[in-house]
């Protein structure tokens, strides 16, 4: 909200924010990628390399099984099932991966990822021997050395960095509605893992006024909504998800934030974490199936926001269709075409579903 | 005999009086455009709601009219020399002045709120702060002594006081507490119950200190005439779509999360130590503590001297203090350089 509805100072939340900058190099970028996101929202993950390139950055990545690429272990880490050197191994393994093609900055699309690599770097710079420790052991493991990365960055960091490039260069359409010409209401949704573990040095805005999200939604044409439950978890945390028991605590946890946000009548909520992403956008479903509430707020990653406003096929491209939450109505606001019976074609126009 | 005073408070201009009383001169040099310090801004002080107004004017009155008391207003000390037993001081108006001791009063700054960022303070205009609260009660104040909400000019009925904002709080720096916080929240929230009664008064607290004489009876009085304590401290304040702010705190005698709706939100903002403390620091060669505070020579027996013979300390410079206790630091260090002063004029 800006200040001329008087509840929200646009200029003090900016003086809030500018405390907490970090550095975010131009180019170099390694690429890792995340567990979850390519696998239940394809497009969002493909967009990051399709937009690096739109800028001809110089970035890399090695997803071959013979690189000894993985994932972070983030994910058995924070579940118990992988002791912190296990995951601090894994980590150098990347960064070596990284250094060996040149790059000095990682880029992960995974929030988890991103807190995981703070925390090695963390680990490093206060445990003394830690470094000297890890180093032997990824000797012994598979032969290979590593340094401490210079920047450590999730990709909407970069997204942030380039939004504007983006908006003057390259997008059609603008987060305005088409009818009214007012500007659409955005919820932004940062992972906590990106925002809350070390907000002073790499989280854009800090965590009280996390900028990341909410700049590129201004930036490309929206406007930010404040909210009592904006920091709250999406209820995603791999103890609730992951064990039966405890999933109504996730449904909860978005159902407390939907209550919150919907009197502010959101168009969207943006996100930057696969996991929140999914957890916000799927657990509307239940919401609905069990209270017969209908929030419906289209979830959409900030990729698939800035491949929508650059006018890429909502489907083919940045595949809207593998969401639960219809995104048509917001493509509809925006003035976005779209083809519904395109929504399910494979290769040669095929027909998957 | 001549004395440098840096500070024109209220410590300060006691302390100038009570030197002037043993007719020792002395020079008050304030860096502001008006002696008086911070007090002369609060309609009513505690315990006793006397004005804090007309208790400066009158200091006042008495340094201006005392033949024995110079002020020297917009200025401040810029570099000090010592020559044998006495002090040379440069002031930043181009006046360089001999003393024989240099007493600093120069008191305290008000804890910014903007850097406890989950309150909101700048953010949401219904969140204030305890200074802007204590100018909202003013009856000469900008809203005549009515609670008015900044955002929309509406009556607020109910109030949530937050206690310890910047202090005792290891996150900020800043792990002391300020002393006087608890004292002049409760009067806040028995000014505004006493001017509307059905106005709820809410006040979040980590313990209640206030210690001095009247200050126990006063959160008594507070509590019989209606007003709400909550222990626990607040995790975070938001804006609701008609610009209620929520407010979420654990309540730590039942042991469970609380949160409720509020008109407006006032921010009981701890001390710092003046904004040039370290400058002073540098020109002046005495030590400040952890807490950023001056250091005296010795706590407990010499609490106004400092490492520097013939400089002194006087007032919240050395800690926060209630006016009451500035007032007796005044008399207090007065004795002290009036000793100091028979001494070196006798050895002369």
């Amino acid at each position: 909200m800006k200040e001329n509805n008087s509840l929200f100072s646009e200029t003090g939340r900016e003086s809030l924010w500018k405390r907490y900058i970090k550095d975010i190099p131009d180019d170099g970028y390694f690429l890792t990628l995340s567990c979850i996101l390519g696998a239940l929202y394809p497009g969002s993950e493909a967009m990051i390399p399709k937009v690096y390139d739109l800028f001809g950055l110089n970035w890399g990545t090695n997803p071959r099984p013979e690189s000894g690429w993985s994932c972070c272990s983030g994910i058995a880490y924070h579940g118990d099932i992988m002791p912190i050197e296990g995951t601090l191994l894994t980590v150098a393994r990347l960064w070596s991966i990284a250094q060996e093609i040149g790059v000095d900055t990682i880029t992960m699309s995974c929030v988890t990822s991103f807190g995981i690599h703070c925390e090695c770097r963390d680990l490093y710079e206060n445990e003394p021997g830690l470094k000297e420790k890890i180093d032997r052991l990824l000797k012994q493991s598979c032969g290979r050395e590593f340094e401490i990365p210079k920047y450590i960055l999730h990709t909407s960091d970069v997204f942030y960095h380039y939004r504007n490039q983006l908006r003057d260069n390259f997008m059609k359409f603008q987060l305005i509605d088409k009818k009214t010409g007012t500007p659409l209401n955005v919820v932004d949704h940062v992972g906590c893992h990106y925002s809350k573990l070390f907000p002073e040095e790499h989280s854009l805005g800090g965590s009280e006024y996390c900028e990341v999200l909410s700049g590129m939604a201004t930036a490309w044409g929206g406007k930010e909504i404040d909210y009592p439950e904006r920091r709250h978890c999406c209820g995603m945390g791999f103890r609730q998800c992951m064990i039966s028991p405890n999933r109504a605590g996730t449904m909860a946890s978005v159902h407390k934030k939907m209550k919150s946000m919907s009197p502010f009548q959101p168009d969207l909520i943006i996100t930057n974490c696969p996991g929140c992403q999914v957890f916000l956008d799927k657990e509307q479903w239940a919401i609905y199936e069990i209270t017969g509430k209908k929030y419906f707020i289209p979830v959409l990653t900030y990729q698939e926001v800035a491949g929508i406003l650059m006018g890429w096929d909502p489907y083919g491209v940045v595949g809207i269709q593998f969401h639960t939450v219809p995104v048509e109505p917001l493509l509809d606001k925006i003035g976005t075409p779209y083809n519904p019976s395109e929504a399910w074609l494979g290769i040669n126009k095929r027909q998957v579903y | 005999m001549r004395v440098l005073v840096l500070g024109g408070g209220i410590t300060g201009l006691k302390t100038a009086f009570t030197l002037s009383e043993f007719d020792i001169e002395t020079i008050i040099v304030e860096k502001s455009s008006e002696i008086g310090g911070k007090v002369k801004r609060y309609d009513k002080i505690f315990p006793d709601f006397r004005s804090g107004k007309n208790l400066v004017k009158n200091l006042i009155a008495s340094a201006r009219n005392s033949p024995n008391i110079t002020v020297l207003e917009n200025s401040t000390v810029t570099n000090v020399a010592k020559n044998n037993r006495s002090y040379t001081a440069s002031l930043s108006d181009g006046k360089i002045i001999e003393v024989d001791a240099i007493i600093l009063t120069c008191g305290f700054e008000v804890f910014d709120a903007t850097r406890q960022p989950e309150y909101g303070y700048s953010v949401y205009p219904n969140v204030i702060t305890s200074m802007e609260l204590e100018s909202f009660l003013n009856p000469e104040g900008p809203t005549k002594g009515k609670l008015l909400r900044p955002s929309d000019g509406k009556v607020a009925k109910r109030i949530a006081i937050i206690f310890c904002v910047g202090s005792r709080n290891m996150k900020i720096g800043n792990p002391y507490c300020s002393r006087i916080c608890c004292s002049y929240s409760t009067k806040q929230a028995i000014e505004i119950k006493e001017n509307d009664e059905e106005a709820m008064v809410t006040c979040f607290y980590m313990d209640i200190r206030t210690y001095g004489r009247g200050f126990e009876e006063m959160y008594q009085y507070a509590q019989e005439i209606g007003v709400k304590y909550i222990r626990g401290r607040v995790s975070e304040c938001s804006v609701l779509p008609d610009g209620n702010i929520q407010v979420r705190a654990e309540n730590t005698l039942l042991g469970k999360p609380v949160q409720g709706v509020f008109d407006l939100v006032s921010l009981s903002v701890g001390m710092m130590p003046c904004v040039d403390a370290e400058e002073l620091a540098g020109i002046f060669g005495i030590e400040r503590g952890k807490d950023g505070f001056f250091l005296s020579k010795d706590d407990d027996l010499f609490p106004h001297d400092t490492s520097k013979e013939g400089v002194f300390l006087a007032g919240s410079i050395t800690g926060l203090k209630p006016i009451r206790d500035c007032f007796l630091d005044a008399m207090s260090v007065s004795g002290r350089v009036v000793s100091y002063l028979t001494d070196l004029y006798k050895n002369r």
